[in-house]
């Protein structure tokens, strides 16, 4: 996690001041966000896509914000909405990946992909593998460092469905990268 | 479960983005809410003109009274009247003359 001003201080500056608030809310949140979407797309122009939408959105619904669930768990499930759409529109969730490996890696290479690192890309095909809940569950508790609660917020399950996704996710992502070369 | 040494990657992903995407999305972003939002109010504007306008011209179509068609609509109840027989026109007469819904 890198977001460091509070929540509530940023509410408050919105609500005081909605033009700084939402300055201070995409300073704050615009790099987790974009790394959690972009983990879904894959392609940077789709991250950048869902980015926009997903704060636009934020903005436009700010008022129907209710602190039932934290402000990151409602950001980040805008987001994973969003991600999910745009990928499901381009169907990019899957070939990138998949596909490295055949003479479509020519055509599908993005600029922004790193091919040299090997091991994280073989990293991101495991994660790609998984089912979906299992995927989300275990990027936001990896990456974000979520806990499960706000995980279930984020992907509209419990706590204990989210805990069970994540360590089945870990143990098929060991078994891929110990099975992968 | 067999074990993988997560530290060899850590949070490294194959991923990268354009060199000053970080500190240009946020204006961007901005701008463009800033434009939709525009866009929006703009729409609303606009859908608010043509309800009141609808609106009125609703009115003038209900509200206007079209005497082509009443005068068409007594003359054709005139007519009426003066086919029946002359019992029934007295008939008639005896029963609505003191009517005083009619006769209001």
């Amino acid at each position: 996690m890198t977001q460091s001003l509070s929540d509530s201080k940023i509410i408050d500056t919105i609500g005081t001041n909605p033009e700084a608030g939402y300055r201070m809310l995409l300073k704050n949140y615009k790099m987790s966000v974009y790394w959690h979407i972009r983990r879904i797309t894959i392609s940077h122009q789709d991250a950048e896509d869902a980015l926009q939408e997903t704060f636009f959105r934020v903005f436009k619904n700010f008022g129907k914000f209710k602190k039932e669930m934290s402000l990151t768990a409602w950001i980040f499930k805008i987001a994973t909405n969003e991600a999910i759409r745009l990928s499901e529109k381009h169907k990019s969730y899957t070939f990138s990946l998949d596909e490295m490996d055949s003479e479509a890696k020519q055509i599908m290479a993005d600029e922004y992909f790193d091919y040299s690192q090997v091991e994280s890309l073989k990293l991101q095909k495991a994660i790609l593998s998984l089912p979906h809940k299992q995927q989300l569950a275990f990027n936001l508790r990896y990456y974000d460092e979520f806990d499960y609660a706000t995980i279930a917020q984020i992907i509209d399950s419990s706590a204990a469905s989210a805990k069970a996704n994540y360590h089945a996710a870990k143990e098929k992502i060991i078994h891929y990268m110990n099975t992968h070369d | 479960m067999g074990s993988y040494n997560f530290d060899k990657i850590g949070k490294k992903m194959p991923y990268r983005v354009p060199d000053t995407f970080f500190d240009d999305v946020e204006n961007t972003i901005m701008i463009n809410v800033r434009k939709r939002q525009n866009k929006r109010n703009v729409f609303k504007i606009f859908y608010r003109i043509i309800a009141v306008a609808a609106t009125l011209a609703l009115l003038l179509v209900i509200g206007s009274p079209d005497t082509t068609n009443h005068k068409t609509d007594f003359a054709e109840i005139a007519q009426a009247f003066d086919n029946l027989s002359e019992a029934d026109q007295t008939y008639l007469l005896e029963v609505y003359q003191d009517d005083i819904f009619i006769n209001e």
